[in-house]
């Protein structure tokens, strides 16, 4: 049963906490996020990071049946950007507390895909994934939670696992950004779109989990 | 390239673009990692897939401790080394025994991590405070921090019944990790060890 849906479809510039999409898709911007630091809308009617330096986080109003479930994005890389910075989606992302996990690209080090945590503020590395991205092209990232294992796909293959289950509370799923100041246009680095979050209850997440190369012992 | 296992030490500020994480990965170029961190103690549980190069380049590092290729190797003559290894970054290492092999071992490594990484989320706390080592008495923790253990065991749906004053927070922690179900990191199952 999906609780968000978002194609970001809306005026050009338009900052992503006024507007609202498809379904339990009112943004809130978290109160950790940095001062000036936005998601707008582009004019292709996509998200991307404005061009002050700092971190948003945005949660949705969407609210999950229980703390697993899945969130996922277009990843539209449209070209690089000279500074490292973080663009992606998160889940159990605590209205008050500064916690969540999130999947994020970055260019740096040759260009990956990043899964980590954040407690109390403190962002902590969990898994990572090689690739690098070329202009223009798209690439569907999803973050399943679930309590045994945490796992991240990119186009549907299964790239970061982990078992780390620290943050347990079913939060909210959301947009989060952290860049400098080169995200000067609507033609630059990755942006997001069609945003999906769905509990698992009535579909067969299990078989997320079974492919190769994640043994037993992970899905369980 | 093969999945490989290490103890790494802890670099970053925590700050969004300056991640805790695994010293020396930055430059490593491995193409996948899954990493475990030990809550607020500086130590990470790496898994990581390499060329021998990589593996080359970081079990080359004195602050690393590489794991062999073959996890179903016994620890044997290896049996010191290990203890001290793992006891030289506040793992416990005296429950380890000859016969027991690398995965038994690393079993042990993630279930002390993981409760470190509830600890930590929970309460903002480390296990190791100033003073308190492997060997410290239940009864010598402040109020707090026992209750801090007992939570954790709660959440995670643990028996604490047997943790008394007299029991060392090695033995605490022994006891919690041995109800964990067995997990396993890139494909790679852990055993526990009976």
């Amino acid at each position: 049963m999906e609780f968000v849906r978002d194609s970001f479809t809306d005026t050009d510039g338009t900052l992503l906490d006024a507007h609202t999409g498809e379904s339990g898709a009112t943004w809130t911007r978290h109160s950790s996020s940095g001062a000036g630091k936005d998601y707008e809308i582009t004019d292709a009617n996509r998200i991307r990071p404005d061009n002050a330096a700092g971190e948003a986080i945005y949660y949705s109003s969407g609210l999950p049946a229980s703390a697993e479930y899945d969130v996922s994005a277009d990843v539209v890389f449209l070209g690089s950007v000279s500074s490292g910075y973080a663009v992606g989606v998160h889940g159990r992302q605590q209205p008050v507390e500064d916690s969540h996990y999130r999947l994020y690209v970055n260019e740096g080090s040759g260009g990956q895909w990043l899964f980590s945590k954040r407690v109390a503020g403190a962002t902590t590395a969990l898994g990572s994934f090689q690739q690098s991205f070329s202009p223009s092209t798209t690439y569907r990232a999803t973050l399943v939670l679930r309590d045994a294992a945490k796992v991240c796909l990119v186009n549907g293959v299964p790239r970061i696992s982990s078992t780390d289950n620290a943050i347990t509370e079913a939060g909210r799923a959301g947009v989060v950004c952290n860049t400098g100041t080169d995200f000067t246009s609507d033609s630059v680095g990755p942006q997001l779109d069609n945003l999906l979050a769905s509990d698992v209850s009535g579909k067969p997440h299990i078989n997320v989990l079974r492919p190769a190369p994640f043994a037993p012992g992970i899905a369980r | 390239m093969a999945v490989r296992f290490y103890l790494v030490p802890k670099i970053g500020t925590g700050a969004a673009l300056d991640p805790f994480r695994p010293k020396y990965v930055d430059t490593l170029g491995a193409s996948r990692m899954e990493c475990l961190d030990y809550g607020d103690e500086p130590h990470f549980l790496v898994a990581a897939d390499v060329s021998a190069a990589q593996h080359a380049s970081l079990s080359g590092n004195a602050d690393v401790a590489a794991f062999p290729q073959n996890l179903d190797l016994a620890v044997g003559a290896n049996l010191a080394l290990v203890q001290s290894e793992l006891e030289d970054r506040m793992l416990p290492g005296s429950w380890v025994i000859a016969t027991h092999t690398y995965r038994h071992v690393l079993f042990g490594c993630w279930a002390v991590m993981t409760i470190a990484g509830h600890l930590y989320a929970r309460s903002l706390a480390r296990i190791f405070q100033s003073g308190i080592t492997l060997n410290t008495m239940m009864a010598d923790l402040t109020p707090t921090q026992r209750n801090h253990l007992e939570d954790v065991a709660l959440a995670l749906r643990l028996d604490y019944a047997g943790v008394t004053g007299s029991t060392t927070v090695r033995q605490a922690l022994r006891l919690l990790c041995q109800q964990l179900p067995p997990r396993g990191m890139m494909g790679e199952p852990f055993l526990r060890a009976a």
